[in-house]
């Protein structure tokens, strides 16, 4: 009876797709293509996103009876749709990054200070954080557009405001942690000033947490503003972004759908994508965390 | 000669609320009840103990990093506090910690070398120490090879980790070195090696160590003078070997009963173990007079009611008994 | 369990409070109340009064007295629109998003923990991956690309359901979709993790090893031990549905709260603006009050002994 020879398994291919799944590295490809667009949204656009063309109004895009001129053809005001939508892309991605930004160090500072003062001080800070997560932001943010009006830098610190709580949560209870009993108390004991222990120990190790906690606020931005914007009260034109386009195509739902499938298509997919590497970031850096 | 630390009347509680009492108040949580100690410049005091004594709350009072309900602590001469400020930062390049647990102790980003480092940036920001070399030094010193300095914490073994602890701690040449159950968490077969190293270093750079653990063994080994804490006081303190081998106090009888090794000679001790009756002591609920009464199988009516004094036995032992009270003091006749 | 209560519900007062104080903050930052609450071209008569009546002339913090007395009598102003009292025309646009938002939560908890539980009962199974690929979806999916999807395929594409309106219960079947998909996509998640964690749990294998049958293990032990986070779960989702039913409303045109507001803040008509606002977040709060007490009702942990010494 012949013994079959044990072959050596390739450990590099299935390893790969093992370590990264398929889709994940789809999604991450195509976060990583989004954000180049971006960056380089005035070039890549082969339109100006506001030059009219009153006599192309309302073309369809290439394969549904267009031409090569307007990709993803053009809305009411004969505005190539393709352009726009880049340029929406660049909008909505500046305005969910620094707002994700913000989130973050308002976090990051209301959390620290909450853990190191103790006292009055936390409870404020805590107090805080119930109110914020106990409030749909949604409404918040309803009632600070209504009376504040809405000018980009406004609406950026507005989208700020969204999702601090759970970066000073986190930020808190990490602090506390650590200097009840680990390294900051013997680094403090060192005769570190409390900025030398904050900044150069406890930070860099919450620092993973963090940013998996940045990986959920990101995508919930995007789908606030887009909603916001959708409804008419986000970005105002002429500035133009996702949630705006598919605010205005709505009206030619009938008869011209893509206006509005085009940004639908990038926000859905982006969201997605961000969550979906996101869990994957967070199972690998930090399996406790769900 | 002023002793280089010197205790007096330290307190130290802590207000706990209990559910309970909720409307009743808040209940007192007497870590520290009254100590009073001394050590002389490179003398090792060992500081016992069963766990909740206080031994870990005198470590910390003693270095300032929280602050006494009452008494004194006296560093060299000066007033020690537990204001964080440039002052208190500035005295810690004079006294130092080791802890427990010497993973929790160390920033798991670092490598062992920079953790040795950091005390130097931090004390020594002119740079007059050349900071890798004083540092490399001092880890081959603790006997940590070349190989180890760029590891990570997760990446040592304990033995090795405490030694980082220690390098950190003794890098800038402390005159106090405080000890908080150095070897408690080491395996076995280390623990006696990190224990010589302590004695070497301690010989060679004229330290003085409070030395602060349970392990009656190891504090017989390495320490000059002990005392024994119980409930937050000090019930018993001597030379170490005067009270390791001729305990004076039923507590300290029955600790050393525990571990005592063949030969000891111990005059209180008859055939065996002491065990000590009733329930470990709640540190909230003290007893009334003496601390140890409910325990203790010589208590009596007096023991009760009050609470004893320190009375010196001999030149270098001091016991809180009645029972030694009576002895030296006559009993009432 | 009284003092749990009593915590709770000192907390949700003071979350009102922050709100009420959160309104009149950004009234008074954002410019003169009486010409925003009335209208520009109000008598100066009414103008006077309506400062006398809010007590703007007074100092700072007796105008917060006096606007919180007025809202405490239901006072938020007029409309700008229409003039008739703010309060009135939010109230009345209640029972319409009642009509959206209550069937879709019943929905909510018929699809979501039922998916949820299954998935966790098959874990990594097929079933498992399609809830929870269902789940990602409903999550990333914002409401008016759904609505308008649904929109597009339902109504303009197979003519089957009203694109819009509010005239009778096919109209209402669009809108209440839209609203279901999101919460019941965050349901079946939690209630997956919450099972997957008990069901991880030593006493659960002591249970099945006692010969108990499997079924018998999950309905006796797995899903009571379960069912307390999901709880907690199913009362915040209450908030995620009205701020869904700001979205869909708009997009299906239908006359509840979530379009009143909408279309207030784009009038910057503040008194309904406010109005808003301040129902909403009481009836939140309410309902978060109404989950924490059914909570504890649940938990023995909190039943057994606020007095028990930890």
């Amino acid at each position: 009876m012949a013994v079959p020879t044990p072959t050596i398994p390739n450990a590099s291919r299935p390893y790969f797709w093992q370590e990264y799944p398929p889709l994940v590295v789809v999604a991450i490809a195509w976060i990583l293509g989004i954000f180049v667009i971006a960056a380089l949204a005035d070039l890549v656009a082969p339109y100006t996103y506001t030059a009219l063309d009153l006599k192309a109004r309302l073309q369809p895009p290439l394969g549904l009876g267009g031409t090569t001129r307007h990709l993803l053809g053009t809305d009411e005001l004969g505005r190539d749709v393709l352009s726009r939508l880049v340029i929406s892309v660049q909008v909505s991605l500046l305005i969910a990054f620094a707002s994700t930004l913000l989130s973050a160090v308002i976090g990051l500072t209301l959390g620290f200070l909450a853990a190191h003062f103790k006292g009055w001080l936390e409870q404020v800070v805590l107090t805080l954080i119930d109110f914020q997560a106990s409030i749909p932001f949604m409404i918040i943010a309803l009632a600070v557009l209504a009376f504040f009006g809405n000018t980009l830098v406004l609406f950026i610190c507005l989208m700020g405001c969204h999702g601090w709580e759970r970066s000073a949560r986190i930020t808190r209870s990490l602090t506390i942690a650590a200097n009840e009993q680990g390294y900051a108390n013997a680094v403090h004991a060192l005769g570190a000033s409390s900025w030398r222990v904050y900044f150069k120990h406890i930070l860099p190790n919450i620092a993973s947490t963090l940013i998996v906690s940045m990986t959920l606020t990101f995508p919930e931005v995007i789908l606030l503003e887009s909603g916001l914007s959708f409804l008419g009260l986000g970005v105002q034109p002429p500035l133009t972004s996702l949630g705006n386009m598919v605010g205005y195509g709505r009206e030619y739902l009938q008869t011209a759908p893509w206006i509005l499938l085009a940004p639908s298509c990038v926000i859905v997919l982006t969201t997605f994508s961000i969550s979906l590497a996101g869990d994957w970031l967070r199972d690998r850096l930090d399996p406790t965390l769900r | 000669m002023t002793p280089l630390l010197n205790v007096k009347n330290l307190q130290r509680h802590f207000s706990v609320e209990g559910k309970t009492a909720w409307l009743a108040g808040k209940k007192l949580l007497r870590a520290v009840d009254g100590v009073t100690l001394s050590v002389q410049r490179g003398k090792t005091l060992g500081l016992v103990g069963e766990s909740g004594c206080g031994k870990s709350t005198m470590a910390k009072l003693v270095l300032g990093l929280i602050p006494a309900t009452a008494g004194t602590v006296e560093f060299d001469g000066k007033s020690v506090t537990a204001q964080r400020n440039q002052a208190w930062r500035a005295a810690r390049r004079h006294m130092q910690m080791v802890y427990q647990d010497p993973l929790g102790a160390l920033d798991r980003r670092l490598t062992a070398l920079e953790q040795v480092i950091e005390p130097l940036q931090i004390h020594d920001k002119h740079g007059e120490i050349q900071p890798a070399l004083a540092a490399q030094n001092m880890m081959s010193a603790v006997g940590l090879t070349d190989n180890l300095f760029q590891r990570y914490p997760h990446e040592l073994s304990g033995g090795q980790r405490q030694r980082v602890v220690l390098a950190r701690a003794l890098v800038l040449k402390p005159s106090l070195l405080v000890c908080d159950e150095p070897i408690s968490a080491l395996d076995v077969s280390v623990q006696a090696q990190v224990i010589n190293l302590l004695d070497d270093l301690r010989q060679q750079m004229n330290l003085t160590m409070l030395f602060i653990s349970h392990d009656l063994r190891v504090v017989r080994h390495i320490c000059d003078e002990v005392a024994v804490m119980y409930l937050g006081r000090i019930i018993e303190q001597g030379s170490a070997k005067e009270v390791l081998t001729h305990p004076a106090h039923p507590y300290t009888q029955a600790l050393i009963s525990a571990v005592s090794t063949p030969g000891a000679k111990n005059a209180a001790k008859s055939s065996g173990r002491i065990i000590l009756k009733g329930e470990p002591p709640n540190p909230v609920d003290v007893p009334t007079g003496c601390s140890f009464h409910p325990r203790c199988a010589l208590a009596t009516a007096h023991c009760k009611t009050s609470a004893p004094i320190a009375t010196r036995i001999s030149e270098s032992h001091t016991v809180s008994c009645h029972l030694h009270t009576m002895i030296h003091h006559g009993s009432g006749s | 369990m009284g003092r749990y209560m009593l915590s709770r519900s000192l907390r949700a007062l003071l979350t009102i409070f922050l709100v009420v104080g959160f309104a009149f903050t950004i009234l008074r930052l954002s410019g003169d109340p009486a010409m925003m609450i009335l209208s520009a071209d109000a008598p100066p008569e009414a103008i006077a009064a309506f400062r006398q009546s809010w007590g703007l002339d007074a100092p700072l913090w007796q105008q917060f007295w006096g606007y919180l007395l007025n809202i405490l009598q239901g006072n938020f102003g007029v409309s700008m629109r229409d003039g008739s009292p703010a309060m009135r025309l939010v109230l009345e646009a209640i029972p319409a998003t009642l009509a959206l938002a209550l069937p879709a939560f019943a929905l909510n908890l018929l699809i979501g923990i039922p998916a949820g539980i299954l998935a966790a009962l098959h874990r990594n199974s097929w079933i498992d991956r399609l809830v929870m690929s269902f789940s990602v979806a409903g999550h990333t999916l914002p409401s008016f690309v759904l609505g308008l999807l649904l929109v597009l395929i339902f109504a303009v594409s197979f003519g089957w359901l009203p694109s819009g309106g509010f005239n009778g219960v096919e109209h209402a079947i669009l809108p209440v979709l839209t609203l279901t998909v999101g919460g019941a996509a965050v349901l079946a998640r939690y209630t997956r993790s919450s099972m997957l964690e008990v069901l991880g749990q030593p006493y659960i294998r002591a249970a099945s090893a006692k010969g108990l049958r499997w079924s018998q293990v999950v309905i006796r032990h797995a899903l009571p031990n379960a069912a307390l986070p999901i709880i907690t779960i199913a009362g915040l989702m209450f908030g995620g549905l009205i701020a869904g039913a700001v979205v869909v409303e708009s997009v299906f045109s239908w006359p509840g709260v979530g379009r009143l507001t909408v279309s207030a803040v784009g009038n910057r008509d503040l008194a309904v603006v406010q109005a808003a606002l301040l129902l909403i977040t009481v009836s939140m709060v309410a309902t978060n009050l109404a989950v924490d007490a059914i909570y504890s009702l649940f938990d023995p942990r909190l039943r057994a002994n606020s007095g028990a010494h930890q």
